[in-house]
């Protein structure tokens, strides 16, 4: 399967500040991906940085066979791109904004009009086109500045944060929207820091400081993290426990998930050691169980300071 | 290309027709700004309020008031009862300028011996006061001069005319009417405040808004962006020109002398230049406070202060007058008045039109090299 974007040692300084420090990875053609990291880890200046938005300080990329710094005119042909602050002109009606983007991306007027109505469509807003875009709830100007972006029918895009600042309810119909987009041949690059929108992607991205930390796919990530020390402890008084097993210099990270304490004990033994301490303490009621990673716990883990001492 | 600027303009003129506010203010700025300019800032000194010390009480100090008031430049303003009084009259602004006519005045002009008359005036205003100081000076030589020839006569001698007799001709604006000096200047300053700020604002908005990097993805390049963009403001600028000249010949019956397609070339070329400095500052600023700022220092202050709009660059500072050289309005307003009140032809304003041509040339080119290695 060929590559829809190739990246080698993509790097992009901000004066001292290094934003994206020597990135290199590959995209199959028709995936869904998803770049995971938190604010200021280099996901949206490395989707500039593939769009051809910023200049990258060195390396290169091939985004739909093209190099985006010797052709970036054939690289926009084949890309869409929506970001969080959204294309749409709020002071122009549904339709107003269709037209103009058809305009700019050089639609003819039969295909204008042929995805003028797959828009109304997909976004569900048919019988709105006269409104003006700034009067529509979110999730409906978040779909059509989505459709909007992909009026050409561009063949990858590049989705900078788009469900910032939107309810779950919301966030799951663009996510619909997002798999017929990809169900229709499309390779869908996307930013996130909402961990749990990683699940709706084949392939994940972990950015941390500028580099890449982890890449693959969610289940190949928990398979390759699934020998973690990570146990779970349920029982009645989680915060007890959670302030007991905290103490010890071997648990190098806990935490409360209801009525279970999550920790990494990186200790030989560890059933008995953690059972010792609890014990110890007249604590009776519990139970431990190995615990299989969620992708927030590699993330977690993954982006803390490797040298650094445990959480105290 | 054409197709994409076509769908930039559109798209600009239907945000525009949805701004009220905006649409508003280019239509009524220009407007009001006429009004404003063509009724309150007046350099004609006319009707001066004029009180009388009238000593000698006589029909030939009635004869010398009488040679003020039949002038449009005096109004009568009293009588003023004694000297001690004279203070207040000017105090209290019941008159700028008091004529004292001495007791002896009659007698002493009967007499044809050198009568002195005095004039106080109000120099609070110092600009004022030089003027009425002019028209006093007119009207007591005149009226001198008469006395002399009267007096001769009388006694006996034929008064050949000798000496000169001065008749002045005024050519262009016979009336000396300032509105008709100030609506081609108004005019450029307008243009300025249109093709300059209200780009460069137009912009940095879609800057600021984020959708200018949505169109830049786009295969539309930023030429046809900006071509599509500068022609919205290069016909409202066309139209705004078009309303200060249609409102003035109605209001200060001003008429356009010179030809109309000369007029229109001029200020297509001055377009050319003034809406490239609003494409250039955008690519320098990214917030539209910042782009008003820098817009308005550069368009508003200059043309109103030193392109000769209302202060002569004939009598500036000379570093000042070295500076206006560098200013396209300064040219412009020179060329609009020649077409405009002399009916100057192509060949007598070309020395105003070369340099706005090079202006036209060199901004833009500044402002495209700029654009293809930053972008905005």
């Amino acid at each position: 399967m060929s590559h829809a974007i190739e990246a080698s040692l993509l790097t992009k300084n901000f004066g001292s500040f290094i934003a994206v420090d020597s990135i290199s990875f590959a995209v199959e053609e028709g995936k869904v991906v998803g770049f995971i990291g938190a604010n200021g880890a280099g996901k949206s200046t490395t989707i500039k940085m593939l769009c051809g938005l910023t200049k990258p300080t060195s390396g290169e990329a091939i985004v739909a066979g093209f190099d985006v710094a010797k052709h970036p005119e054939k690289v926009r042909e084949n890309i869409g791109y929506m970001s969080q602050k959204f294309s749409l002109y709020s002071d122009l009606t549904v339709k107003e904004n269709i037209e103009f983007y058809g305009g700019v991306y050089g639609l003819s007027n039969i295909e204008l009009r042929d995805r003028f109505s797959w828009v109304m469509e997909v976004a569900d807003l048919k019988g709105r086109e006269n409104l003006l875009t700034r009067d529509l709830p979110l999730g409906w100007r978040q779909r059509l500045a989505l459709g909007c972006a992909v009026l050409h029918r561009p063949k990858i895009v590049f989705l900078d944060e788009p469900t910032s600042g939107v309810d779950p309810v919301i966030r799951n119909k663009f996510w619909q929207l997002i798999g017929q987009l990809s169900g229709e041949g499309a390779t869908i690059i996307v930013t996130t820091h909402h961990l749990e929108e990683a699940e709706f992607c084949e392939n994940i991205i972990m950015m941390h400081l500028g580099k890449i930390v982890v890449n693959g796919s969610p289940e190949g990530i928990r398979r390759q993290f699934s020998n973690l020390p990570l146990f779970e402890i349920e029982t009645a008084q989680p915060l007890n426990v959670f302030n007991l097993v905290e103490l010890e210099p071997w648990i190098t990270d806990a935490a409360i998930y209801g009525n279970n304490v999550h920790v990494y004990a990186e200790i030989e033994a560890p059933v008995s050691a953690i059972e010792g301490i609890l014990k110890k303490n007249g604590i009776v009621d519990f139970q431990i169980t190995k615990a299989s990673p969620t992708l927030e716990d590699i993330f977690v883990k993954e982006t803390r300071p490797k040298t650094g001492v445990p959480n105290v | 290309m054409f197709e994409n600027i076509l769908t930039i303009y559109l798209k600009e003129f239907r945000q525009l027709k949805r701004d009220r506010l905006s649409l508003a203010a280019i239509i009524l700025v220009p407007t009001l700004m006429l009004l404003l300019y063509g009724y309150a800032l007046n350099f004609d000194v006319k009707h001066v309020r004029l009180a009388v010390l009238d000593e000698s009480m006589t029909k030939e100090s009635r004869e010398l008031q009488q040679k003020f008031f039949s002038t449009e430049y005096f109004d009568f303003a009293g009588f003023v009862p004694g000297e001690s009084a004279i203070d207040k009259f000017i105090q209290d602004n019941k008159a700028k300028a008091v004529l004292v006519i001495p007791r002896d005045y009659a007698r002493e002009v009967l007499l044809g011996k050198r009568v002195d008359v005095q004039v106080l005036l109000d120099g609070a205003n110092s600009n004022t006061a030089t003027i009425i100081m002019g028209y006093v000076d007119g009207v007591l030589q005149n009226y001198s001069a008469n006395l002399t020839a009267r007096y001769m006569t009388r006694k006996g001698f034929s008064f050949a005319s000798g000496g000169i007799d001065y008749r002045p001709r005024v050519y262009y604006n016979p009336e000396l009417k300032s509105a008709k000096f100030l609506v081609p200047g108004l005019i450029g300053f307008i243009l300025m405040i249109l093709s300059i700020v209200t780009p460069a604002i137009s912009v940095v908005r879609e800057k600021e808004r984020g959708t200018l990097e949505h169109i830049s993805m786009a295969p539309t390049t930023p030429l046809e962006i900006i071509l599509g963009k500068t022609t919205l403001y290069f016909v409202l600028s066309l139209a705004a020109a078009v309303l200060v000249i249609s409102v003035s010949f109605v209001l200060f019956d001003v008429t356009v002398r010179g030809s109309v397609l000369l007029l229109a070339l001029t200020i297509v070329i001055f377009l050319i230049g003034t809406l490239s400095i609003g494409i250039l500052i955008s690519t320098f600023t990214s917030s539209q406070q910042m782009a008003f700022l820098v817009a308005s220092l550069l368009s508003i202050l200059p043309t109103f202060i030193l392109s000769g709009f209302v202060f002569p660059i004939s009598s500036m500072a000379l570093p000042l007058q070295i500076v206006t050289y560098l200013l396209p309005g300064r040219y412009f307003l020179a060329a609009l008045r020649a077409i405009m009140m002399k009916g100057s032809g192509f060949t007598d304003i070309y020395d105003q039109i070369y340099p706005l041509v090079i202006f036209a040339l060199v901004i833009p080119s500044i402002a495209s090299i700029r654009l293809s290695r930053k972008g905005f």
